[in-house]
């Protein structure tokens, strides 16, 4: 069969022309009208390829937020990707060794009850009377295992027992013979009940709004916390006034604790010591808070060559005994039990 | 002197266009280029951004000789085929469904009023995919994306006739592979 040239040109231009003139010859041409046909299904084929891309239309909007993203890292913020890979690489192998390797070098020991407080325990709030060894007779009242006392639970110690208890920050020792009775332990207030014997607290307040409170049947003891100010002189010394509580100041000539009322001078030039109504600013208050100590330190430090450090160890309180019978002097009536009691993660402030 | 310099290089400066701006008045036709030269593909997203990031890395290079959508859709179309080219080289590692699965998979998802039009278009791609190259950028550009010869001779910086001649050639080898794979009926082209 013969091809015609003139059907392969048109089908090919595939202009309007070209198709109208191959239309003409395609009725008497055998090869024109196939390829007419030809050319039909071909238009067919491409006007619906259009049509399907066409309907794709735009891209999803996420995906061109997917699509700048991908962008933005790999062309305006390069520098900070490639930063980014070690420093987190270093991060995650810093706090993997911290998890690994800082318990085995501050983690205390479990059977060391002064270990076990000192992690309950915010620096420099622990007293000096752990006693040396475990009261069994403690162990059964409370038990190694006991869940954490709540309200309305009553912690008891037996007549040669002493016992110390962790609420978080707050540390209780109870005295032989003595129960206390839980009345609320909730991050904002810590109220305990003396139903006999005797109870020292030390109590170390997140905050000053935060309640903390001993009851007995006949009174009511309740933490205001510490009033003191600190002038750092002209002549370099530091005068320190106790408005209300207890202040331990150190310096460079050893430590002095200054009662409620009590003013004192320190380095500088020899000087009388200081009227309490001379002292005026700056006043701290409340808790026993390490920054509140930290801040006052460096206000002196930034003042004097000299190293003057206040301390406020004054929330240690004793409440009077409900009991009739005169409680045992604390560290000589028997041994004493440590309980650790840790705060739930939700309700604890931090200090 | 100094400062006619300094003028004319922040006049330079100024020309040129902020990458923000590009990208949000040019995604459209550069989508619609990759989309063009890749056909039906998964890959149309990664391919877009590719040529955004190629664009970024090339704006400041942009000497204003040709319009700025003009110079976006040839770096568009260019990114593409270097990624046809890639996949070709690697297309004998890919397994799994045979190209009448995947017809029908990616039928499955479309409405029943497009179903016609998309198994179209992925038989008019498989076709396509035996043309070469430079057949392939024209008839697309053509026959998909609408544009006449001289545009095309535009973008692709060659001769007017070279397009003709291609789209010609481009034409009859597709009819001719059509007729092959039973699609469209025989022309009697050759």
């Amino acid at each position: 069969v013969s091809r015609c040239q003139r059907v392969a040109d048109a089908s090919a231009a595939a202009d309007a022309q070209s198709l109208a003139a191959l239309a003409a010859h395609a009725e008497a041409c055998a090869d024109c009208a196939q390829a007419q046909h030809a050319h039909a299904a071909y238009q067919h084929l491409v006007s619906g390829a259009r049509r399907a891309l066409d309907a794709e239309g735009d891209l999803a909007p996420e995906a061109w937020v997917a699509i700048r993203s991908g962008i933005d890292a790999a062309t305006g913020r390069p520098n900070r990707w490639r930063l980014a890979w070690p420093v987190g690489l270093a991060t995650a192998a810093l706090g993997v060794a911290l998890v690994v390797v800082a318990p085995k070098f501050s983690a205390p020991d479990s059977r060391d009850p002064a270990a076990q407080l000192s992690a309950s325990e915010p620096a420099g709030v622990l007293p000096d009377r752990l006693p040396a060894s475990t009261a069994p007779e403690a162990v059964a009242r409370l038990g190694d295992d006991a869940p954490s006392p709540g309200p309305g639970d009553v912690l008891s110690t037996a007549d040669d027992a002493r016992t110390i208890v962790a609420f978080g920050r707050h540390v209780l020792t109870l005295s032989p013979a003595t129960a206390v009775e839980v009345v609320s332990w909730t991050p904002s207030s810590m109220i305990v009940t003396v139903r006999r014997g005797s109870l020292s607290c030390d109590v170390a307040r997140a905050s000053a709004a935060e309640l903390f409170e001993v009851r007995t049947s006949q009174a009511r003891v309740r933490v205001l916390g510490t009033r003191f100010s600190v002038t750092a002189e002209r002549d370099g010394a530091t005068a320190v006034h106790v408005g209300h509580g207890l202040v331990e100041v150190a310096h460079i000539g050893g430590t002095t604790r200054l009662a409620e009322g009590q003013a004192d001078r320190f380095g500088g030039a020899p000087a009388a010591k200081l009227a309490p109504e001379a002292q005026v600013e700056p006043e701290a208050d409340g808790p026993r808070d390490p920054a509140a100590r930290g801040s006052a330190s460096r206000a002196v430090r930034g003042h004097s060559p000299q190293l003057i450090d206040i301390k406020v160890p004054d929330q240690a309180m004793e409440p009077p005994a409900a009991s009739k019978r005169p409680a045992p002097k604390a560290g000589a009536g028997g041994d004493l039990k440590l309980i650790e009691i840790v705060v739930p993660p939700q309700s604890a402030p931090s200090p | 002197l100094s400062s006619g310099a300094d003028t004319d290089e922040q006049r330079a400066f100024a020309a040129v266009p902020k990458f923000d701006t590009v990208y949000r008045e040019q995604r459209g036709r550069v989508l619609g280029a990759v989309r063009a030269i890749l056909g039906p593909s998964d890959e149309v997203d990664d391919v877009v951004q590719l040529a955004f990031i190629e664009i970024h890395r090339c704006l400041d290079r942009f000497e204003g000789r040709s319009r700025l959508s003009t110079w976006c859709y040839r770096i568009a179309i260019n990114v593409a085929l270097q990624h046809l080219r890639k996949k070709r080289r690697k297309r004998w590692l890919m397994l799994g469904t045979t190209g009448e699965e995947a017809t029908e998979m990616a039928g499955a998802v479309h409405s029943a009023g497009r179903l016609e039009d998309r198994q179209i278009l992925e038989k008019v791609y498989r076709a396509v995919d035996t043309l070469s190259e430079k057949k392939r950028v024209v008839w697309v550009l053509h026959e998909l994306q609408g544009q006449d010869p001289g545009e095309i001779a535009s973008v692709l910086g060659i001769p007017m006739n070279t397009v003709r001649s291609r789209l010609l050639a481009a034409r009859r080898d597709l009819m001719d592979e059509l007729a092959r794979m039973g699609v469209a009926p025989d022309g009697g082209t050759k």
